[in-house]
């Protein structure tokens, strides 16, 4: 049921996006591809700290966009020094996203298999 | 009510849905791109356009020479309307059944003592007349045409023209060139010599510049048919 209303709020994101008629002239296609990296990043790793409990809203959202528009102003940086940083921001986020994404089903794993203990054995404390 | 976390992550799910879909849209205007074409679809539209290029240069051609096919057409048609136009029109004269204008001359023949002057002696007038050259003669305003009948009245002096009683004075008008057909009747020995001298009848010929002679009425035919060769 908690996951319910976030991942409602995806698909709301989604509508509205459909819904706007202006679109990013190509060039900018790329720096854009990169915000989104950011942006999931950003996500997974705020879903990583629900689940651990380290939960901080403000990082989450200040993370999302501060990384998102930092990670597209690096690659246009990078286009006008002649250096493909585009290369390095996907690398950088690819690995930190299937960090995430690993320490997330790790918590997933073991709150389930604690949850399947705890429902087993009722009133081992009371022994 | 939202637990903590729920609002932070809902929020964060919509701007990363709306940059998710934006990214979905520039993608697709990215593939259709020319510059993101392949060579083999991009050679394969050049070969498409060239030949309806080809086609389209044939169509024109065809057109055109069909335009200039009917243009001939219709000036042929134009000038075959006209020809036919001025023919008809040369016809009506001919006949008779059209009013006509021109030069030409007048004759008056006025009241005398003279017996002698009678229906004959107008039909020699005009025989002359047509000798001489008119287009188109008219006797006191009735038309002389290839259906007019000339013959005598009651009195001597009476002259019936088509049915028509007609007496003094007489006035034969006549189209054509003046002095040619003034010249043509005053000949010495001719009928208006002959008129003048030996009957002492005071005619008067006059070369007008502009005469109005009216139409005859149009002719039926009923038994003649044209014979078409």
């Amino acid at each position: 049921m908690w996951i319910v209303i976030p991942f409602l709020g995806l698909l709301v994101g989604l509508v509205i996006g459909q819904s706007f008629s202006f679109t990013i002239p190509p060039a900018y296609a790329t720096y854009l591809s990169i915000a989104i990296l950011a942006a999931l990043d950003s996500t997974l790793g705020g879903i990583r700290g629900i689940l651990e409990d380290k939960f901080d809203g403000i990082i989450l959202i200040s993370g999302f966009f501060i990384n998102s528009i930092a990670s597209a102003l690096l690659v246009y940086f990078g286009d006008y020094i002649g250096v493909n940083l585009y290369y390095v921001a996907i690398f950088v986020f690819g690995i930190r996203i299937f960090q995430n994404l690993a320490i997330t089903r790790r918590s997933i794993i073991n709150k389930f298999r604690i949850q399947k203990k705890t429902q087993s054995k009722p009133f081992s404390k009371e022994v | 009510m939202l637990k903590k976390w729920q609002f932070s992550l809902t929020i964060t799910l919509i701007c990363l849905g709306i940059l998710l879909s934006f990214q979905f849209r520039t993608q697709q205007a990215l593939v259709n791109d020319l510059n993101s074409q392949s060579m083999e679809t991009l050679t394969a539209m050049a070969k498409n356009l060239n030949t309806k290029h080809y086609q389209l240069i044939r169509e024109v051609w065809d057109l055109r020479t069909q335009q200039k096919r009917l243009e001939s057409n219709v000036s042929e048609e134009q000038t075959l309307a006209e020809t036919m136009q001025t023919e008809i029109a040369k016809q009506n004269i001919a006949n008779g059944v059209t009013p006509v204008e021109g030069p030409g001359v007048k004759l008056i023949i006025p009241e005398n003592n003279s017996e002698a002057f009678y229906f004959q002696n107008m039909i020699d007038i005009i025989n002359e007349l047509w000798n001489a050259g008119a287009e188109a003669v008219a006797v006191n305003g009735i038309r002389i045409n290839n259906f007019t009948s000339i013959l005598p009245g009651e009195e001597f002096s009476e002259i019936l023209i088509n049915g028509n009683i007609i007496t003094y004075p007489y006035e034969v008008t006549a189209i054509g060139e003046p002095s040619t057909l003034d010249n043509g009747i005053s000949i010495p020995q001719g009928i208006v010599e002959n008129l003048r001298n030996f009957y002492k009848i005071p005619l008067e010929i006059s070369q007008v510049e502009h005469l109005s002679i009216p139409p005859a009425p149009r002719p039926k035919f009923r038994w003649a048919q044209a014979v078409t060769e």
